[in-house]
């Protein structure tokens, strides 16, 4: 094993590499150098990959344009052949790079957001107490989404389906953006916020798919069939404010915003008064702040809000 | 194993190398104790091995989010306090998912700016590095039209090279920016406006 580089190092080095690929086809031995050095750490091949992209020429060939003025698809293809040759050398690693980072197990923990993005340009968004697992095959892309929330931004790849399974419901994109709720004691719920998703019930075949658009949320029960509404854009975009560690409220009673808190910390808070809990909340607070959540409604609806330990208890003055 | 599609070293060139200044910006400014250049360098490793990267729809906010999830990654590893507020998502435009209009390359601005922020390097090695990245000359090309040997055109390719990764890693010149990164820095930095572009 040798020494780790610093990155000004691993910087020399590839620009040399890369000056050296873009001189011509390289040696057989300084293929299995440049190799070697490649698969020692991700870093190299990273390197590499920016310094091999500041010799990319900014326009096609004087002589390329000279012959063919008007076909630049065609030109483009002819300049990716010549740049082929030295990318090709790092096809060895390729799969060593991919395999670090897209299979796997992904937690958050409560009051923790997470962005995993995957190597086949999918982004996933991890809310708070939340955990998926991602299996990448050549045929499709299956993400099981075992508690809590996320978001789904989905390269498209017709040829690969992308889908999320929570419980025994199914939901299946190929190029698209939605996202999938699956907490305890509830029905899952699909929001959609570009393109079209097919939700299904896996134990229910007999159950036709139902299809689901952009602005809308599907809504399926463990006992009744699956149900799509619209929701308004603003709307999708409340119900997406975790991303950003925020939670929005448009007039939910105030009962229902203390569930919500609870499921990004352990603070809980507590209302007794039937009549204080259906106050209706609107604003946008910070996920991880029940503390000052409590203290805001207390302001605007004149409420004692007392605080011992992991528990606030909101009631009438 | 699958190969990498040929063009991605002119993908990397379009579409990340000119956001490349902002995402360090704002890393280093949220980052301490993480080395920016690890996290850039395992970035290009993971955009250069995507299996697609047409299908990226907005390649600026999805290179900064590979870029956040390896900040992380590494600071969970180093045991540093992860240092990037939740909120800031918003900032770098991590909220959005719509993907900004990639920006129309004029290159006879291009060309001018890259070779101001050459101007550091000597006069033979920039002339030998603006022949092949500008007019599109081969290695070879370039040291017959300068008359000098190949093996120096090569070794000038590499002091190039080292030369713009280091602009972009420190700042560089003022005003000189090879890929004009300049308005997306302005966006990044603080300014939430930047979907108007």
């Amino acid at each position: 094993m040798t020494a780790r580089l610093s990155s000004k190092e691993v910087y020399d080095v590839a620009a040399s590499w890369a000056a050296k690929m873009d001189a011509g086809p390289l040696s057989a031995d300084e293929q299995a150098i440049v190799e070697a050095w490649l698969t020692a750490d991700i870093r190299h091949y990273g390197a590499l990959a920016q310094a091999r992209a500041l010799l990319v020429p900014v326009h096609e060939p004087a002589s390329m344009r000279a012959v063919e003025p008007v076909k630049p698809m065609r030109r483009t293809i002819l300049l990716g052949g010549s740049i082929a040759a030295g990318i090709a050398v790092a096809v060895g690693t390729a799969s060593y790079v991919s395999g670090l980072w897209n299979e796997g197990r992904y937690r958050t923990q409560m009051g923790e957001m997470r962005v995993i993005p995957l190597n086949d340009g999918s982004v996933i968004s991890l809310n708070t107490n939340s955990e998926i697992v991602v299996r990448y095959s050549q045929s499709r892309r299956e993400i099981e989404l075992v508690r809590g929330e996320a978001l789904f931004d989905v390269a498209k790849n017709k040829q690969r389906p992308f889908i999320v399974k929570t419980g025994m419901t199914q939901v299946r994109a190929v190029g698209t953006s939605f996202s999938v709720k699956a907490l305890p004691n509830q029905p899952v719920q699909v929001l959609v916020r570009e393109g079209v998703v097919e939700v299904k019930r896996q134990d229910v075949p007999v159950a036709p798919a139902v299809l689901v658009a952009s602005n809308n949320q599907a809504v399926a029960p463990l006992d009744a069939p699956i149900v799509a509404k619209p929701v308004e854009t603003a709307e999708v975009g409340r119900a997406l404010a975790w991303r950003v560690g925020r939670i929005a409220f448009h007039g939910e009673p105030l009962g229902v915003a203390a569930t919500e808190f609870a499921r990004y910390s352990p603070v809980r808070i507590e209302i007794a008064d039937p009549a204080v809990a259906n106050e209706k909340v609107i604003g946008l607070f910070v996920s991880t702040d029940p503390v000052g959540f409590a203290n805001a409604v207390a302001v605007s609806f004149d409420l004692r809000a007392e605080i011992t330990g992991e528990q606030i208890r909101l009631s009438r003055k | 194993m699958k190969l990498p599609p040929p063009d991605r070293a002119r993908w990397l060139a379009q579409h990340i190398v000119p956001h490349e200044r902002a995402i360090r910006s704002w890393l280093a400014r949220r980052t301490h104790d993480l080395d920016i250049d690890d996290i850039i360098q395992e970035m290009y490793a993971r955009l250069a091995s995507l299996e697609d990267a047409q299908s990226i729809r907005n390649p600026r906010q999805y290179a900064a989010q590979t870029a956040i999830s390896i900040a992380l990654n590494l600071a969970r590893h180093a045991r540093v306090v992860p240092m990037i507020p939740l909120g800031d998502f918003e900032e770098i435009g991590l909220a959005s998912l719509e993907p900004s209009p990639e920006r129309a390359v004029n290159s006879q601005e291009e060309l001018r700016e890259l070779e101001k922020t050459l101007q550091e390097l000597p006069p033979l090695c920039r002339k030998a590095f603006l022949l092949r990245r500008v007019d599109g000359l081969s290695q070879r090309e370039v040291a017959e039209t300068l008359g000098i040997s190949v093996k120096t055109v090569e070794k000038y390719m590499a002091r190039s090279v080292r030369f713009l990764i280091d602009i972009y890693g420190r700042g560089g010149v003022a005003g000189a920016q090879v890929s004009k990164g300049g308005a997306v820095v302005d966006a990044v930095e603080g300014d939430r406006t930047q979907l108007r572009r």
